[in-house]
């Protein structure tokens, strides 16, 4: 059980207890967490697990240098040990500190917040779960092509209570729902997977049980497995440079992995780069350089209602908000923290920092991250205006370089588009490119009747890991001259080096350029609708 | 993590309340210590201790089984957990059977525990960051890294794993150790970068000077990086590399992904699929892994042979699968963080080459050095198609010498194909978590 008053009591012990050793700014974050799996598997339960823990992060700030201690299911005396400890960190760092630490102000807030949910996914017997699962997978099961059929679900909640030394206490209460399936189907030589209403572990929201029922599962598991079979003969997704459609799900799956996190401040500033990487963006952009095009508007916002990313304050205690990321193409906000903000000149913090759990220090994280709607109508206005494409659908793996400057992208399914029609199902989906080129070259975004907002737990950051749920919304898109496939037609029989050129060189190979010079924009059809296209 | 009997008698009290109201129970203990110093851009950030240690109870009653994990290890705490657990397993449907508790088993243990490094201070890690940093300033780079200190079981993702299980079958497994992890990356300004990485149950088993050095002279190695295009490439894989490619083929070795069809070893054992100088097992004992003798549920570990002189020898098993498929269990049932409970070969071990690295270099009339690959995908579990990018160390081999550093690419390539045209390895050594060598091959770039 969570017991408030004993919570706030250890965290103003932690708080204080820090600033009389020395600190010069201290915060406490005490969580009760719950958390419930239950996972099927082919007809057998293959998990029902059940996780509660409290525990207590303390983060103390020390001429300049962070100190961060996790004490597990603490009592008074752990977090009075806890600061003393956490002081000795920061001091111990401070001795190499070459830039001290500063945050920029953001007043302290006193509040409340709970996340709306229906009816409590916790509270839900676990029977229902567990039989919700196991019909599921007898329809997946139904065909007898269907080798694999895994059902999930999950249901978190977390219980804040959060102290700083400047005179912050919140207390906040986050729920989430996770649920989903996969079918996968083989004829004993190939593979192939269909997933719903997302892949890994499903959808994922700020929501309770009312996701199970909003989720129409059991309807499309017949669907999912006959599309899952029906892949097993489909042709093998040809390659070269085409117009590329995303469904609205994979739009917001290429928005989540190529674009998102490569705002986040200590990505861009570099400070993140050992344990998550660093960015191509830089704060140069700001304002004016392109990101994408012009059709293109993306904005971070933590107050979505049922977003997965959602919550009041972030665990830094700087109140939830919306950042406007990118603007008709250019760069104009970042995800943010008090000490990025600080480093980079900006008033305050847009409200980015979370930890995956109290043994976690926080970083600066994705909350709800979409690309608005725009003009473009819906998923079959855009087919309608593609002469010649791909469609893909349901993003179910990526890979980034270690800045987010290129990228590879795989989805479940795909379809050739031929005169404005879907002319074929299509198997081994991928495409690939250069982020920025990828997002410049978007030439029709979906409009409101098509945006979808979902969320996921797949999010991850940091060593140790950081997994965080994260929302993300979009339209479907259109983007042109896009790489299909992984690996260029032909490049298999390209004998030993023979290739091998420089920057400059002869032929061949090399850089693509992202950007057409003029003319029309290979398969693509000249648009009816001006307005689309802005 | 505790002591041996202090750990012993806390399984014994929570068994005995556990095993109350059910037919079986079973209750382990995970997690420990994690301290870590992280540096970026010359800069350290947060320095982190976590303490985190879990109770994880399994109830089972008329073949149901569910698990109840807490971190409140109090007696209330534990008879929290168990009456929960009792409830959540009276709330299974009857369909819900599993394949119930694992016997007791004998293991073979591995010295993993080293007290000088249990006694490690926050200072020490300072000291040994601040080595990278110093390095940095004198070079002109860009120090990002880390210096990690774990005891018990926790892992470096944060998980707490597990350091000591009993059951009402009356198995009983201890296993303590400390592991130290050293990482450094130096850029310079214009994305050339070098890495280097060691990890040890020892301090005095790491050599951070030799790893800075070593990040230093790749970042160090010419001055702008120049593109190739893309192509087939003969490249000389570091052991990073080779270990990055392979922690797919580990989460592809289970036996109930191989039964279901979406593995490697799928419809394939006993036939050739690699070289025959490939030997893959999979090995918690090897003293560069001094892994866990056993699994999340006691389950002694073996050592399995994944791929043996290029012949496909077997998955690893769980007791569940082992029952489900009439076959030996292997120890091999992990917590993933992302994935819960799955079979996982999480120890390989591939058997390298009588080559040196100048050999491997030397054979190379034109082609690639490959440091590491990151940010490693699946794209096809049959074939094992990975794909990631080239990064900390990334050079144009020309007549055996490195000449330029190359802006990374993509590397796509089947991992079946690549173990198929091994052209020479080195000796074996600790990379990316497996123990693996470095080797030449033909590698497509994108």
């Amino acid at each position: 059980m969570f017991n408030h008053p004993f919570a706030l009591e250890l965290a103003y012990i932690a708080v204080e207890e820090a600033i009389r050793l020395g600190a010069s700014y201290a915060d406490a974050r005490y969580e009760y967490r719950q958390h419930e799996d239950v996972t099927t598997r082919n007809g057998a339960l293959h998990q029902a697990g059940a996780y509660t823990e409290r525990g207590l992060g303390l983060r103390v700030l020390v001429h300049g240098a962070w100190g961060y201690v996790g004490v597990s299911e603490p009592n008074r005396h752990d977090v009075a040990v806890s600061a003393r400890r956490a002081v000795e960190l920061a001091r111990a760092t401070a001795i190499v500190q070459e830039h001290p630490v500063a945050l920029v102000d953001n007043a302290p807030q006193r509040s409340i917040y709970r996340t709306q949910i229906k009816r409590d996914p916790l509270a839900v017997p676990l029977e229902d779960k567990v039989e919700l699962l196991f019909s599921i997978d007898e329809k997946l099961r139904k065909n007898d092509k269907i080798v694999l059929a895994e059902g999930s679900f999950s249901a978190h909640r977390q219980r804040k209570v959060f102290v700083s030394s400047e005179g912050a206490e919140l207390d906040q209460e986050l729920v989430y729902t996770g649920v989903g399936y996969r079918a996968g189907a083989s004829d004993g030589d190939d593979l192939q997977f269909r997933s719903f209403p997302a892949p890994g572990r499903g959808t994922f929201m700020g929501k309770g049980w009312e996701l199970v029922s909003e989720s129409a599962l059991l309807d499309n598991a017949e669907r999912v497995a006959e599309e899952a079979v029906a892949l097993l003969s489909a042709e093998a997704c040809p390659a070269g440079n085409m117009a590329l459609v995303l469904t609205a799900d994979t739009a917001a799956h290429q928005l989540r992995h190529t674009c998102a996190q490569l705002l986040e401040l200590d990505r861009v500033l570099g400070y993140a780069r050992s344990e998550s990487g660093g960015s191509i963006i830089t704060t140069d952009r700001l304002g004016s350089e392109k990101f994408a095009s012009d059709l293109v508007t993306i904005y971070a916002d933590a107050r979505e209602p049922g977003g997965a990313g959602t919550f009041g304050y972030d665990d830094e205690g700087v109140e939830a908000q919306r950042v406007d990321l990118v603007t008709d193409g250019r760069c104009t906000g970042f995800l943010s923290s008090r000490e990025s903000a600080f480093r980079v000149g900006l008033e305050r913090s847009q409200g980015s920092m979370r930890a995956a759990s109290w043994g976690h220090a926080p970083s600066v994280r994705v909350t709800n991250v979409s690309l608005a709607p725009g003009k473009g109508g819906d998923l079959d206005a855009i087919i309608s205006d593609t002469e010649d494409g791909i469609l893909m659908d349901t993003g179910s793996s990526f890979s980034t370089d270690g800045d987010g400057r290129t990228f590879v992208t795989t989805t479940e399914q795909a379809w050739r588009i031929k005169n404005g029609k879907r002319a074929g199902l299509l198997k081994n989906p991928s495409f690939s490119g250069d982020t920025l080129g990828v997002w410049q070259n978007v030439d029709v975004v979906g409009g409101q009747e098509a945006w979808q907002f979902s969320g996921s737990l797949d999010q991850t950051k940091g060593r140790p890991l950081q997994i965080v749920p994260v929302g993300h919304g979009a339209p479907p898109i259109r983007i042109s001259d896009v790489q299909i496939g992984v690996v260029p037609a032909g490049i298999a029989v390209v004998p030993n080096g023979e290739r091998i050129e420089t920057i400059g060189g002869k032929s061949g190979g090399g850089r693509r350029s992202s950007k057409r010079r003029g003319g029309k924009r290979r398969g693509t059809r000249k648009r009816t609708r001006k307005k689309d296209t802005k | 993590m505790r002591a041996k009997e202090e750990a012993f008698r806390i399984l014994e009290a929570a068994l005995s309340i556990a095993s109350t109201g059910v037919d079986e129970a079973e209750v382990s203990l995970g997690g420990g210590e994690l301290g870590m110093t992280s540096f970026g851009l010359n800069q350290l950030g947060p320095a982190i201790d976590h303490a985190h240690e879990v109770l994880a109870i399994r109830a089972s009653k008329d073949g149901r089984m569910c698990r109840v994990q807490t971190n409140d290890l109090s007696t209330s705490g534990i008879k929290e957990a168990a009456q929960e657990a009792r409830t959540k397993v009276d709330h299974l449907p009857a369909a819900a059977k599993g394949a119930g508790l694992p016997e007791p088993q004998s293991y073979e243990l591995t010295e993993a525990y080293d007290p000088e490094t249990d006694a490690t201070k926050t200072l020490d890690r300072t000291m040994l960051a601040s080595r990278a940093l110093m390095a940095a300033h004198k070079g002109d780079l860009y120090a990002s890294g880390l210096v990690a200190v774990r005891r018990g079981s926790v892992g470096l993702d944060g998980s707490p794993g597990t350091y000591a299980v009993a059951n009402t079958r009356g198995l009983l497994a201890y296993h303590p150790a400390t592991r130290v992890t050293y990482s450094v990356d130096m850029s310079r300004s214009g994305g050339l970068n070098g890495f280097a990485e060691d990890e040890s149950y020892s301090i005095s088993g790491i050599d951070p000077q030799q790893l800075v050095s070593t990040a230093v002279k790749k970042a160090s190695l010419g001055a702008e990086a120049q593109r190739i295009g893309p192509g087939v490439y003969t490249a000389v894989l570091e052991p990073a590399a080779v270990g990055a490619l392979m922690v797919y083929l580990g989460r592809t070795a289970g036996a109930a992904r191989m039964h279901a069809g979406a593995s490697f070893l799928s419809g394939r054992i006993g036939e050739k699929i690699a070289d025959a100088s490939v030997t893959i097992i999979d090995d918690y004992a090897h003293p560069l892994l001094r892994g866990t003798p056993f699994d999340v549920e006691g389950v002694a570990r073996m050592r399995v042979p994944i791929i043996e002189e290029g012949v496909a020898k077997g998955p690893v098993y769980s007791w569940d699968s082992a029952i489900r498929f009439e076959s030996q269990a292997t120890g091999h049932r992990v917590v993933d963080p992302y994935d819960g409970e799955v079979e996982h070969a999480q120890n390989l071990v591939m058997s390298g080459g009588d080559a040196t690295f100048s050999d491997l270099l030397g054979g190379v009339e034109s082609g690639v050095l490959i440091g590491r690959i990151t940010n490693v995908t699946l794209l096809d579990p049959r074939r094992l198609i990975v794909t990631g990018m080239t990064s900390g160390g990334f050079f144009l081999v020309d007549h055996g010498d490195l000449t330029v550093p190359l802006s990374n690419m993509r590397v796509t390539v089947s991992l079946l194909d690549l173990l198929a045209g091994i052209e020479g390895m080195t000796g074996s050594a600790w990379a990316e978590g497996s123990v693996v060598p470095a080797l030449r091959a033909q590698i497509p770039l994108t």
